[in-house]
C-alpha cells in the first residue's frame, strides 16, 4: 500500500466511484499475432468397439520358405492321409547308395520329421489328443536316419581297415600291375589305358577330373610313377624315347614339372616324344622344382589347367 | 536443404506452426508396447515419460503406467496428413478417445473388450490384445470425424493388425491409403532410422503437393 | 488340453518309468489293480506281456495274418481259423469268427457304425502256445493230391526278398523237416505310401569302392556321424567312471570292528604244533585203550 498512514476520510475521498471518469478503451492493436494453436479435438467422438487383427489381409506366396513345414498346406494331415504301411530303409538297402545319394535322403528324412514334428505339436496343445500316430511315423523315419549314420559310420571304419591292410601288400600290388600294363600290346592300348587310370585313382587318388583332385604327398608321388610308367610303356616302341629314358637318373622321372608334362600328353606316341623333348628342354634350362616346393607348384598347374578346361568347354 | 529433427525438443505438446518450422512431416506415430500390448500417441517419431505420464491416467493393476524402454515399444502405424493442422487434430482426437476410454466412460469402454472368467479384461501373462485393437478402432474412429478423408496414407508395421480392410475400413475411410512399413530392420535398435526415412519421404510428399497447389493458384490469379 | 513341450523332452522321464515299473513283489497286485481299473470291452483276455518282450520280428511272431491255425485248447479246441491280426500288447493272435469270442457291455461312444445294442462280440487273443499251423503238404500215400496237416512247431532258415512284404523274410519250416517250406501268406495289398521308395531305385546301387587314398565320406560330415567326444571312443576312464565302477568301502559297525580286532588278536596267539612226542604219547593212549577193549 502507498500510504501507510492518511486522514480519516482519505480512503473515502480517493476512492474510485461510479461517478469516475472511465479510462478511454485502448485503441485495437494491429500487429495482433495470431493463436499458433488452432485446432480442438472434436467433440462428436464416440468409443468403438475394438478392430480384432485379420489374416484376410495377407497373401501367402506359394513359394514361402515355411510351407516346407508342412504336407500339402495342410494345417494338419489325418491319420488316414499318413503312410503307415512303409517301412524304415534296410542298412543292407543302404550300404549300395553313394554319399550324395544318402545325404539326399537324410535331409528327406529330416524335412519330413519337422512336418509330423510340427503336426504332433499341435495334436498336443492346439487340438488336445494323445494319439500317437504322427510319433509313430516320425520314429520310422528316424530308424532310417541313424541306420544313415551307422552305414556311414561303417564304411568309414571299413577304408581305414582296408588302408592298414593294403599298406603290406601294396608294393606286390603295384609291381603285378606294372608288369601287367607293360605286357599289353599296342592293340590293347584303350584298354591298358583305361587300367592306368582307374589304378592312379585307386591308389595315388589322382581323379579323372582335374578339379576333384587335392594335391598331397600321395598325389604328387603318384604323379611321378604314372608317368614314368607312361615313358616306359612307349620306350618299348620307340628308340629314342628308350634313349631318353636310358639317360633320366633312376630309369624314372624324378622332377614333378618334368612328370607333370608327360603326365597331361595325351596317350599316343607323338605326344609322349613331344612331352619329352619338352622336358629336354626344361634340362637344358635347368628347370627343376625342390621337393619342398612340389606340393604347392602342382596345386597351381591342377588349378591352371583346371582354369583351362573352364574357359575352353567345348574340349 | 532438410533440417535435422531437434530430438531433445519433444516433450511436450507442439502446435502445427512449431512442427512445420522444426522440419517435421505431418505424421502421428502409434507406438505399442511388446509386453502389454498397451498403445502410446506420439507427434513424433520417439516419444517421452511426460506423454506417457499425459496418456495413462487411471492406471490400476490391468493398465500399468508402462516403463519408456526402447525395446519394449515397437511402433505400430505411422499417419501420413495432408496438413500439419490435421495432422495435430488427429493427435489430440487420438488422446482425448483415449481420455474418454480410460477416464471419462470406462464403463462404455469396458462394454466391448472380452473378458476372462473373472470378469477382467482377457489377457494371457501381461498381454493384453484389446489394447492395440481398440487403438486400431479409435484412429479409424479420429480419422472419420477429424473431417478429411483423402491424401491420408496408413503406413502399418503389419497388414495382420490393421484388421479386416474390406470390411472394416474402406466402407468408412474409402479415401485412405494404406501401406506397410519396411518389415526388415523394423527392430528397437533400428527403428528411428525407418521412421526417420518415412518422415523424410513424407515431408518431401507434402512440400511438393503444396508447391504444385500454389502453381496452380497462381495460374488462377493470372487468368 | 494342453501339454506344453512335454513330449520333446526326457526330463522326469526316469521318475515316469518308475510308475510303469514297479518292483517285482508288487507286480501282481499292480496288474491286477489296472485289470480291475479297465472296462470289459478293453481288457485283454490274456496277461499284457512287457515292452521289452513284445514280438517284434517274423521269427518271433511264427505266424502272420492270413495263416490258417488250428486251436489246441479251451471251448473252440479243434476249430480251424485264419489269424487276422496280431495283438501286439499281448503277444496274441486274433482269429477269425471260429475262434474264441465274448460278448460284452460296450458304452455308446465306442459303438460301431450300425451297432443296435449295447452288447458286443468282440474276439478274443490266442496265445501262441495254444494254437497251430495249419498247412496244405504233398499226401506220400497218393501223389499229385495234397492233404491238410497241423504242424507242430516251425523253424527258420536262410532268407529271401519277398515282393509282397517288400523285404527280406526268412523260410518257414517245418521244425525237424528242413526241406518242407512253408510259404507265408499274403499280406493285405496297400497302395504305396508318399513315404515309400520306388523298388528299383531303392535297388540301383550308386556306391562302388573306387580309392583307397581318397576317403568315400568328406571330411566334414563326420561331426554328424560320430560324436567326436564319445565316452566309448575316449579310451580314458574318468574319475566319475570310476568312482560308479568301484564299490565304496563297507562302513562298518562297532561291533563288527570289535569283532574283526579280536580276530586278528587270536590270530597272532601262537598255535601248537603237533610234535613227534606228541604223536607218540597219543600213539600210546590209543594203544593203550584198545589193547584194553580188543583184547577183552
Amino acid at each position: 500500500m502507498l500510504f501507510q498512514r492518511g486522514l480519516s476520510t482519505t480512503a473515502r475521498v480517493s476512492a474510485r466511484t461510479k461517478f469516475t471518469r472511465p479510462k478511454p478503451k485502448p485503441p485495437k492493436r494491429q500487429n495482433v499475432r495470431p493463436p499458433t494453436q488452432t485446432t480442438h479435438h472434436d467433440n462428436t467422438l464416440r468409443i468403438q468397439a475394438p478392430i480384432p487383427p485379420s489374416a484376410a489381409n495377407i497373401q501367402c506366396p506359394d513359394d514361402h520358405p515355411l510351407w516346407q513345414f508342412f504336407a500339402d498346406k495342410k494345417f494338419m494331415r489325418s491319420p488316414e492321409e499318413l503312410d503307415v504301411h512303409s517301412r524304415p530303409w534296410s542298412v543292407p538297402e543302404l550300404r549300395r547308395k553313394s554319399f550324395e545319394d544318402l545325404h539326399s535322403l537324410w535331409y528327406t528324412c529330416l524335412k519330413e520329421r519337422n512336418i509330423l514334428a510340427r503336426e504332433n505339436h499341435l495334436l498336443r496343445n492346439a487340438v488336445g489328443g494323445q494319439q500317437e500316430f504322427f510319433e509313430q511315423v516320425a520314429e520310422r523315419v528316424r530308424t532310417t536316419m541313424w541306420r544313415i549314420r551307422h552305414v556311414l559310420s561303417e564304411r568309414d571304419w571299413a577304408f581305414r581297415n582296408a588302408q592298414e591292410a593294403f599298406s603290406v601288400e601294396k608294393e606286390s600290388f603295384v609291381k603285378d600291375f606294372e608288369k601287367e600294363f607293360l605286357e599289353l600290346s599296342q592293340e590293347q592300348d584303350g584298354e591298358a589305358f583305361e587300367r592306368l587310370s582307374r589304378f592312379q585313382h585307386a591308389i595315388f587318388g589322382i581323379n579323372e577330373f582335374i578339379d576333384e583332385n587335392l594335391v598331397d604327398r600321395r598325389f604328387v608321388e603318384g604323379l611321378k610313377y604314372v608317368a614314368t610308367l607312361k615313358l616306359r610303356k612307349f620306350a618299348s616302341r620307340d628308340e629314342e624315347l628308350l634313349n631318353f629314358l636310358a639317360q633320366c637318373p633312376d630309369q624314372g622321372i624324378l622332377d614333378v614339372g618334368e612328370a607333370f608334362v608327360l603326365f597331361t600328353s595325351e596317350h599316343k606316341l607323338e605326344s609322349v616324344k613331344e612331352a619329352c623333348d619338352a622336358i629336354k628342354e626344361l634340362r637344358e634350362r635347368g628347370n627343376y622344382v625342390p621337393r619342398s616346393e612340389e606340393v604347392d607348384t602342382v596345386t597351381q598347374y591342377i588349378q591352371r589347367l583346371a582354369q583351362a578346361q573352364l574357359e575352353s568347354p567345348a574340349l | 536443404m532438410p533440417r535435422t529433427y531437434p530430438y531433445w525438443r519433444v516433450s511436450k505438446f507442439r502446435p502445427a506452426t512449431w512442427l512445420e518450422g522444426a522440419g517435421y512431416a505431418p505424421q502421428v506415430f502409434v507406438f505399442r508396447n511388446l509386453e502389454s500390448g498397451q498403445v502410446l500417441y506420439s507427434q513424433f517419431p520417439n516419444f517421452t515419460q511426460q506423454q506417457v505420464d499425459k496418456q495413462f491416467q487411471r492406471t490400476d493393476w490391468s493398465n500399468r503406467k508402462p516403463a519408456i524402454r526402447r525395446d519394449i515399444w515397437r511402433c505400430m502405424c505411422v499417419v501420413d496428413m495432408p496438413t500439419y493442422e490435421s495432422g495435430v487434430k488427429l493427435y489430440q482426437n487420438l488422446c482425448r478417445l483415449k481420455y474418454l476410454r480410460d477416464v471419462r466412460m470406462p464403463q462404455e469402454a469396458q462394454k466391448h473388450r472380452k473378458l476372462n472368467e473373472d470378469g477382467h479384461i482377457w489377457y494371457s501373462s501381461q498381454y493384453r490384445p484389446t489394447y492395440t485393437q481398440e487403438a486400431v478402432a479409435d484412429l479409424r474412429e479420429s480419422i472419420a470425424k477429424s473431417g478429411c478423408d483423402s491424401d491420408i496414407t496408413i503406413h502399418w508395421e503389419d497388414a495382420w493388425r490393421m484388421g479386416d480392410k474390406s470390411k472394416h475400413w474402406t466402407p468408412i475411410l474409402p479415401g485412405v491409403q494404406h501401406s506397410l512399413m519396411s518389415r526388415v530392420g523394423n527392430i528397437a535398435r533400428e527403428q528411428s532410422t525407418v521412421l526417420r526415412e518415412l518422415g523424410d519421404r513424407a515431408r518431401q510428399e507434402f512440400q511438393r503437393a503444396r508447391k504444385s497447389n500454389q502453381n496452380q493458384q497462381e495460374g488462377h490469379m493470372s487468368l | 488340453m494342453s501339454t506344453g513341450y512335454s513330449h520333446l523332452t526326457k526330463v522326469g522321464a526316469r521318475i515316469l518309468n518308475r510308475l510303469n515299473n514297479p518292483p517285482e513283489h508288487l507286480k501282481p497286485f499292480v496288474s491286477k489293480y489296472t485289470k480291475r481299473s479297465v472296462p470289459e470291452f478293453l481288457r485283454p483276455e490274456i496277461d499284457e506281456v512287457d515292452p521289452k518282450d513284445a514280438f517284434e520280428t517274423e521269427k518271433q511272431w511264427k505266424y502272420m495274418p492270413g495263416d490258417r491255425v488250428v486251436i489246441t485248447r479251451g471251448k473252440q479246441r479243434g476249430n480251424i481259423c485264419v489269424v487276422k491280426q496280431h495283438d501286439r500288447i499281448t503277444n496274441g493272435f486274433i482269429l477269425d469268427e471260429n475262434g474264441p469270442t465274448k460278448t460284452v457291455p460296450v458304452p455308446k461312444q465306442f459303438w460301431l457304425e450300425g451297432q443296435k445294442t449295447h452288447m458286443l462280440t468282440v474276439p478274443v487273443a490266442l496265445k501262441q502256445e495254444d494254437v497251430k499251423l495249419v498247412a496244405d503238404v504233398d499226401d506220400p500215400q497218393n501223389p499229385g493230391h495234397t492233404k491238410t496237416v497241423a504242424v507242430r512247431d516251425v523253424t527258420f532258415s536262410g532268407s529271401y526278398y519277398d515282393p509282397d512284404y517288400k523285404k527280406m523274410m526268412p523260410y518257414r519250416q517245418v521244425s525237424g523237416e528242413t526241406d518242407l517250406v512253408i510259404p507265408w501268406p499274403k499280406p493285405e495289398q496297400h497302395e504305396d505310401g508318399e513315404l515309400a521308395t520306388d523298388a528299383m531305385v531303392a535297388r540301383e546301387q550308386t556306391f562302388w569302392v573306387e580309392s583307397l587314398a581318397k576317403n568315400p565320406i568328406p571330411e566334414a560330415a563326420f561331426l554328424t556321424i560320430r560324436n567326436p567326444h564319445s565316452k566309448f571312443r575316449r579310451g580314458k576312464l574318468t574319475t566319475k567312471d570310476i568312482s560308479k565302477l568301484v564299490a565304496p568301502p563297507m562302513p562298518l559297525s562297532d561291533v563288527k570292528k570289535a569283532r574283526l580286532a579280536e580276530r586278528e588278536q587270536l590270530a597272532q596267539i601262537p598255535r601248537p604244533t603237533l610234535t613227534e612226542e606228541d604223536k607218540n604219547l597219543i600213539g600210546d593212549k590209543i594203544y593203550e585203550h584198545l589193547k584194553e577193549y580188543v583184547g577183552r
